[in-house]
């Protein structure tokens, strides 16, 4: 009878274990922090969407003697006293360098959009409808051409508002409102950039615009977001509100640039009917031989987005210059070479290897290859701990890239329209998901070596971890089963030649 | 004697949502005498070809029908006559007749249980019996738990804790009802970011807690050489996301399962005492983020005491 005491210590055991919680992280984890430079010249910077700052005319403030400003001292005042635990939440959630929660909230929709349109009980497939959003499915589906394309109209749009707005803050010289009025304490770290316009109501603004077209169900909580940081700013004691009206009004106008380029940018016919798909795919066959199809049940009739090759790139002049050479034809003995190395894989995968083929999966439901690089953007930016600007300048020329490679690596896919290992190679399994597209090149190599060359250029000192991480996710897709060593290869090459166009224009941007 | 032969059968303790060889060991009505050791080796083969994508029935013809081969060596052990232990380690395959993803094989969790009978009095024409039992089990190999639907198992550890009430007839005729928590730790992935209902960053999922409940009836043929028995058993999950459209399933799903099944055992007499098999079936009545299973399973037993050698 004693040791049925084993039995309640072992109940009790229980009941402590289950107390064990983990914390499981949901966004960065950062504080506000100073920043590493103000860049008083930041408003000459080379600025995309705009010719110049001075295209969006933003008024001179009311000086800081003048009585509508002591008035807007004094509401400042009231407001960043007797803060409720939610507003003082706000505020540290936002913190001084709010770009990173936009890309944040930005890859966290790219994930929740990335759901590929399941076949109907017909076996055929309905693509989402961006006049009709709503419907099922849902649009955007959020696939990695689609995240890059975003990703980069939003960074570079934050871009283009915090070079205007840096190019009035200096112009106008307005200190902050602590700087004033010292009854005013700062939520976060001192600095002496002056405060109008208010960047965080530009990256508010700005953000909010660009994701809203981009993600149509998510206006309304976009809406709520903007909402929330644009009065943050306030709880924070770090702008009056004429600097965030001056803010808003250059991320709208930013806003509308970039959108009216997004709207004439080729992407809304990149996915093709069948008939122009059925044509570029007999259009490699006659040229090459061969012909990449979609092995699923039921077959999906077009692959994705043939046309994404077309789609008006950042900074490379044409994709013709980053097209890789002819891939080795099946059948030929450097073909076989490429396959025996994938079956030789499939039979003795090592722990390792399967995980960096999980690693860096980033396949449907994730924020894809691009989001990846976001995230690392997102952490060397807090490491380095640059001001809201220089995060955006790395945020824009990395996404610049990254779409210029996703453009340049789509038109090489469905120009060589060349078959995936499980289309080429008789009873072959993988470990990962095969895409609905081509092989040659790998996308996740080619995103990845033009995204890991832009952040080696601005952050030199971590050249060697980039590189590597760009190869790792390149080899990955080979221990995935889904990419031959020579899409990988090829897509490093080309990703890095892509890469080379917004280097050009980063050391010509007056930044450096 | 034949009646604690009941004791040593399947004891998987549904730690995946695919795995539905029962918890019959530990939920059964019966303790091993003291000195007692019973070893076993019991086997199922479980397919779908539909699953439920959050509560929705849907096919993948990219899976076709997915198999799911168990074999699970066990012992037991009687410490005294109301304390046993067992211990048990499935061998597990998977396997998609369509599409082109690699299924995988291995060991899955160690299982270490403890049961122990509370109670046991004669009422009426019967006999009313309470056990307890506690589960701790972990996974005996490094295989990959985000790897759904082929994974061996969730890859948490687990704590189960579980009681029962065991009502016997002379005649023949028992009922039985059991009731059990199930928690489970987070599971380690191959990736640091992943979607539920929101963004996470972390290489461990949650793996939500299950409650597991059964209600089984059961009767002796001829002389007790003979046992039929039916059971209507519950696994749902108490908190976690639905299976996202066409998405692979992920540990953090919330899987229920509602599952009836049946089984025959046959005890052998004489000079081959000791030994048993049986076989059954079992199938998957209701479900969410799972796979709408049937099962075949059977198995051998063999009991012996060590202190009367």
């Amino acid at each position: 009878m004693k040791k049925l005491h084993i039995l309640w210590i072992f109940l009790a055991m229980t009941a402590v274990w289950a107390g064990c919680r983990k914390e499981l992280l949901t966004e960065a984890s950062y504080s506000d922090y100073i920043y590493a430079s103000i860049d008083e010249n930041g408003g000459t910077w080379t600025t995309t969407l705009i010719n110049a700052p001075a295209d969006i005319p933003i008024p001179a403030p009311e000086a800081t003697g003048s009585a509508s400003y002591q008035a807007e001292l004094a509401t400042l005042r009231s407001q960043t006293t007797g803060l409720t635990q939610a507003q003082k939440n706000q505020v540290a959630y936002w913190t001084n360098n709010p770009l990173l929660r936009w890309n944040e909230i930005a890859n966290e929709l790219a994930a929740k959009y990335n759901l590929i349109p399941p076949p109907n009980p017909d076996g055929t497939y309905t693509l989402p409808n961006p006049a009709n959003p709503g419907a099922f499915p849902n649009f955007p589906f959020a696939h990695p051409p689609y995240t890059c394309r975003m990703l980069a109209y939003l960074s570079t749009a934050q871009f283009d508002g915090l070079i205007t707005a840096w190019h009035y803050k200096f112009q106008y010289g307005r200190p902050a409102p602590y700087k004033t009025d010292p009854a005013i304490t700062p939520a976060y770290k001192d600095n002496p950039l002056p405060s109008y316009p208010s960047d965080g109501a530009v990256i508010a603004t700005v953000s909010e615009a660009i994701l809203g077209a981009m993600f149509p169900l998510e206006k309304e909580y976009l809406a709520g977001l903007a909402a929330d940081h644009i009065a943050s700013l306030t709880w924070a004691g770090v702008a009056v509100a004429s600097d965030i009206e001056a803010g808003k009004t250059i991320g709208q106008a930013i806003g509308q640039a970039a959108l009216a380029r997004a709207a004439g940018d080729g992407m809304s016919k990149a996915q093709t009917p069948k008939p122009v798909s059925d044509s570029i795919k007999n259009a490699a066959k006659d040229k090459y031989g061969w012909q990449w199809d979609n092995q699923e049940s039921p077959v999906r009739p077009v692959g994705l987005t043939p046309l994404f090759g077309n789609v008006r790139t950042w900074n490379l002049p044409s994709v013709e210059l980053t097209r890789p050479p002819v891939p080795p034809a099946p059948g030929t003995p450097e073909f076989e070479e490429a396959a025996k190395e994938l079956k030789d894989y499939q039979k003795n995968l090592t722990e390792e290897q399967r995980k960096i083929a999980n690693w860096w999966s980033d396949g449907l439901g994730t924020y894809t290859p691009p989001g990846h690089w976001n995230r690392f953007a997102k952490d060397v930016i807090i490491k380095y701990q640059l001001n809201p600007l220089r995060s955006a300048r790395v945020m824009a020329y990395m996404n610049q890239a990254i779409q210029d490679a996703g453009i340049s690596c789509w038109d090489a896919k469905y120009h060589y329209h060349y078959p995936r290992p499980i289309q080429a190679i008789p009873g072959f399994k993988t470990i990962l998901g095969t895409p609905n597209f081509p092989a040659y090149t790998s996308g996740h190599s080619t995103f990845s070596a033009a995204a890991a060359d832009v952040l080696s250029y601005l952050f030199p000192e971590e050249t060697a971890t980039f590189k590597a991480w760009a190869e790792e996710a390149a080899i990955s897709r080979v221990y995935g089963g889904i990419h031959y060593r020579f899409d990988a290869e090829a897509g490093l090459t080309q990703g890095r030649q892509v890469a080379a166009y917004t280097l050009e224009k980063a050391r010509q941007d007056g930044a450096d | 004697m034949k009646h604690t032969l009941l004791f040593i059968l399947a004891f998987l303790l549904f730690r995946g949502p695919h795995d539905t060889l029962h918890a019959q060991t530990q939920t059964d009505g019966i303790m091993m005498p003291k000195g007692d050791f019973c070893v076993a080796v019991m086997a199922e083969n479980g397919t779908w070809d539909q699953y439920w994508e959050g509560t929705r029935l849907i096919k993948n013809d990219n899976i076709g029908t997915l198999s799911r081969l168990t074999v699970m060596p066990m012992i037991a052990y009687g410490i005294t006559n109301r304390i046993m232990v067992l211990a048990q380690l499935p061998w597990v395959k998977t396997k998609a007749s369509g599409g082109q993803m690699a299924g995988v094989q291995g060991f899955q969790d160690l299982g270490l249980a403890i049961k122990g009978n509370l109670f046991s009095r004669d009422i009426g024409k019967g006999t009313l019996h309470i056990f307890a039992t506690g589960e701790y089990a972990l996974p005996a190999t490094n295989y990959l738990s985000d790897y759904m639907p082929f994974s061996l198992g969730l890859g948490a550890h687990q704590i189960t804790a579980r009681a029962m009430v065991h009502y016997r007839w002379d005649m023949g005729l028992y009922l039985r009802g059991m009731g059990g928590h199930i928690w489970r730790t987070y599971t380690r992935i191959e990736r640091d970011y992943y979607y539920k209902d929101g963004s996470y960053y972390s290489e461990w999922m949650d793996v939500p807690n299950a409650v597991h409940a059964q209600a089984v009836a059961g009767y002796y043929f001829l002389n007790d050489l003979l046992q039929l028995e039916l059971q209507y058993t519950l696994l749902h999950a108490t908190d976690g996301d639905d299976i996202r459209t066409w998405n692979p399933a992920q540990p953090t799903n919330r899987m229920n399962m509602d599952l009836v099944g049946g089984s025959l055992r046959f005890y052998a007499p004489g000079q081959l005492a000791g030994l048993s098999v049986i076989a059954g079936y079992q199938h998957t009545v209701a479900g969410r983020n799972v796979g709408q299973t049937s099962a075949l399973f059977g198995g051998i037993t063999y009991q012996f005491n060590i202190l009367n050698r």
